[in-house]
């Protein structure tokens, strides 16, 4: 069933693809209830027959993560254990995968990113240090670049351990590939830190203009400084000539949600995957347009029950199978973080 | 390391000597009870105060000079030849995060004649920053050198070195926080002769008759919620003494009409007081995720599926004592039931500090106090006073805990 969506992940219209999604979910929540016990206790109150839609499927907050280890594997299953960059003081999210969940991890990324840069293996530039991988955690930042990393060859990196952009590297990766595509990929906060304001500082001019470059990883730290995505986009054009710059949102929460920026500027959701907003009062659902808590569903997460969850991040569904990028599906945009609670009472005077 | 209060050129060492030469002042001296009230003065006099620190203003009313005055007739109300004189210097530890219940420790131990050296966390919220700003400027009057001369409040990451140093000059030694923090800070070696106390994590609950409530009018019934409330979100439910789950007493019948007669209308006082509790993304998530989490961890038995709104209420046949640890506060309540008050005694522990009722006769509490298992449950009150200061905290009567009793016999 899977595989039928990861063929042609931007083909499914609306008629074509909830069903299918549906009866995946509804067979994911029985699975999960048998084989993870917390997960039977927290679905115990839903009435499973009345079921009708996505909107009815059950979501997890994606913060339970941090609390407990869910999954639906034996330990001795367990092949991968993704973790998120937790803030200061917090546990991190841990995210358990056995060897099938990482193929078809793999497997959505390939259907998803092939779609938007085209089928053949670019030369890669990762705007990062060599040191992220080596880790011994395997952080988001380090998930997304292995994952990214697959749609590449001779994958150079274009900082230095200490974050110091590695010159040499970047002149000789750009000359030997010098007329051909090329891929970057990278967070969009270092990108923008460690990539663009080093080399104007340095007043290094790249040609880059041949290059494809993917960047997630938030807006966060640019909205902090003011910096909106327009300026993001245009001094990467000024700088350095790169006319296609694809942004990406997903969660190390919800493996095979992975949506990508189309040409339009809007985020897809390809066949196994899908948005709901609700609103963060009620959790009603909310209609297109309207800005909300963005819910994702992933058909993939069948070794931990990450399958349906609702993120604390903003959005709004700008509309389904008419946009005018040719794909079908779900586009959106993502506002941003819900503003962080500032926590009363007392608390251990150790932390501080 | 940061000295706040007061303005010193002096280095640490030398400021700790002059306040052990200090002369230490009677309890109840003139000059303290002047200090704390023109203090409270200030709270109360300023309208502006009111909404946004709501807490400082309790302070400012707990410390008001009618409330000083019948502290001091209390503290000698002892028909006794001894002698109450202070301990000397006492070192407070501020507990990390918010929370001003400290202020009343503090400005009690100041009020008995005690030096006192205040050690603040380094990230300070703006109610602990106005405190410093107003007792600042009471520190420019002559009138108050005394105090002045009589205080030091400073502010270090967590370093043992000076803990170490603080804690060899003091003769008492005072920690709100956590049990980790706890447990850390009495590592550090105290005088021989110096005593500690310690305001560690605590846990509350809230008992309701369900009969009793059934009898009320639909105006008692709104005050109750109200009353309810107030206890619960002053810190957004985050207070030691603030009821995170609430026991029901009746038959089966009784109590659910009791539960959907009340808990309408305490969603009702929470979305006029309290709004932020629901409208604060962030918060609604955090409680949402705590749901969640406790449904998952200790099988709740919830009859319907989890909800975002304030209050969040999660129903258990049992009450398991980690549940103590997992609760977040911020609108969710554990919900238990017993047809009697006094079965209710196998769900508490030493970790139980405050139990706010409603519907009991003074017959019933008693009974109730004498089967309480070892170790628990340090107060008893009425609906509505669980945030209420009392100079008897958490099992500490301060007036005898911050002095020393010399006793004086005379000929027979």
């Amino acid at each position: 069933m899977i595989n039928h969506l990861l063929e042609k992940p931007f083909a499914f219209s609306k008629s074509d693809k909830e069903e299918i999604l549906l009866n995946i979910q509804k067979e994911l929540l029985v699975h999960h209830a048998q084989h993870c016990s917390e997960y039977a206790n927290f679905i115990r109150p839903f009435n499973l027959n009345k079921i009708e839609s996505l909107d009815d499927i059950p979501f997890l907050p994606v913060q339970i993560f941090k609390k407990l280890a869910l999954k639906s594997i034996t330990d001795q299953d367990v092949f991968r254990v993704l973790s998120s960059s937790g803030t200061t003081g917090q546990t991190p999210s841990r995210v358990f995968l056995d060897r099938d969940s990482a193929a078809l991890q793999s497997s959505a990324l390939v259907a998803i990113v092939t779609d938007f840069i085209g089928k053949s293996r670019l030369p890669m530039l990762i705007i990062d240090s060599p040191d992220v991988v080596k880790s011994g955690q395997f952080s988001a930042r380090t998930a997304a670049i292995l994952g990214f990393s697959y749609f590449g060859r001779g994958q150079t990196y274009a900082l230095n351990s200490n974050m110091d952009l590695n010159i040499n590297a970047i002149e000789t990766f750009l000359e030997k590939y010098q007329g051909q595509k090329i891929l970057l990929f990278g967070f969009t906060f270092i990108i923008w830190q460690y990539l663009l304001k080093a080399a104007i500082e340095k007043d290094c001019r790249f040609d880059m203009s041949q290059a494809y470059i993917i960047h997630g990883g938030g807006w966060k730290k640019l909205q902090n400084l003011h910096i909106k995505k327009e300026e993001f986009k245009k001094a990467l054009q000024q700088h350095f000539g790169i006319r296609h710059v694809i942004d990406y949102y997903g969660m190390v929460e919800q493996i095979g949600s992975v949506f990508m920026e189309c040409e339009q500027g809007y985020l897809h959701t390809p066949a196994f995957a899908d948005v709901i907003i609700r609103d963060p009062q009620s959790f009603a659902i909310q209609k297109n347009k309207t800005v909300g808590l963005i819910q994702t569903i992933s058909a993939l997460p069948r070794s931990y029950p990450g399958h349906s969850l609702l993120t604390e991040d903003l959005g709004q569904i700008m509309g389904q199978d008419n946009c005018p990028c040719g794909r079908a599906g779900k586009y959106f945009a993502v506002i941003g973080r819900i503003k962080a609670a500032e926590v009363r009472g007392c608390s251990d005077t150790i932390r501080s | 390391m940061e000295v706040l209060l007061p303005e010193t050129i002096l280095p640490l060492e030398d400021k700790l000597k002059c306040l052990t030469q200090q002369k230490l002042l009677p309890p109840f001296a003139e000059v303290s009870i002047h200090f704390i009230n023109a203090f409270s003065r200030s709270i109360l006099q300023d309208s502006s105060l009111f909404e946004s620190f709501p807490e400082l203003v309790a302070l400012g009313h707990w410390f008001r000079l009618g409330h000083i005055k019948k502290l001091q007739e209390d503290f000698y109300n002892i028909n006794s030849s001894n002698v109450q004189v202070p301990r000397g210097i006492v070192l407070h530890f501020a507990p990390g995060n918010v929370d001003t219940i400290f202020i009343y420790s503090w400005f009690v131990s100041l009020l008995l004649g005690n030096i006192n050296i205040i050690r603040l966390s380094q990230h300070r919220n703006a109610v602990v920053e106005l405190l410093l700003e107003r007792l600042a400027q009471l520190f420019e009057e002559k009138e108050f050198k005394l105090i002045k001369d009589s205080t030091l409040v400073l502010s270090y990451a967590h370093d043992e070195d000076i803990t170490k140093m603080l804690s060899s000059y003091c003769h008492a030694r005072v920690i709100w926080g956590g049990d980790q923090t706890i447990q850390q800070i009495r590592r550090i070696p105290l005088p021989p002769r110096a005593i500690e106390l310690t305001f560690a994590d605590r846990f509350s609950f809230c008992v309701l008759k369900a009969e009793a409530l059934l009898a009320l009018t639909p105006n008692g019934l709104a005050q109750l919620a109200e009353q309810l409330v107030n206890d619960s979100f002053w810190f957004d439910q985050r207070a030691c003494s603030s009821p995170r789950a609430i026991i029901w007493c009746g038959n089966e019948i009784d109590i659910q009409k009791a539960k959907d007669l009340f808990w309408p209308l305490v969603s009702c006082c929470i979305k006029t007081k309290f709004q932020h509790l629901n409208t604060e993304p962030a918060l609604v998530m955090r409680r949402y995720t705590n749901c969640v989490e406790m449904l998952m961890k200790f099988n709740a038995d919830s009859t319907e599926p989890l909800y975002p709104a304030c209050p969040t209420r999660l129903h258990f046949d049992q009450f398991n004592s980690s549940l103590r640890e997992c609760h977040e506060g911020l609108g969710l309540f554990i919900e238990l039931e017993s047809t009697e008050l006094i079965q209710a005694v196998k769900w508490l522990n030493g970790k139980d500090q405050t139990l706010t009722y409603f519907g009991f006769t003074k017959e019933e509490l008693h009974t109730f106090v004498t089967h309480l298992p070892s170790g628990s449950i340090d107060r008893i009150v009425p609906i509505g006073e669980a945030l209420n200061f009392s100079v008897i905290w958490d099992g500490y009567d301060l007036f005898k805990m911050l002095t020393r009793t010399i006793e004086v016999k005379s000929y027979a």
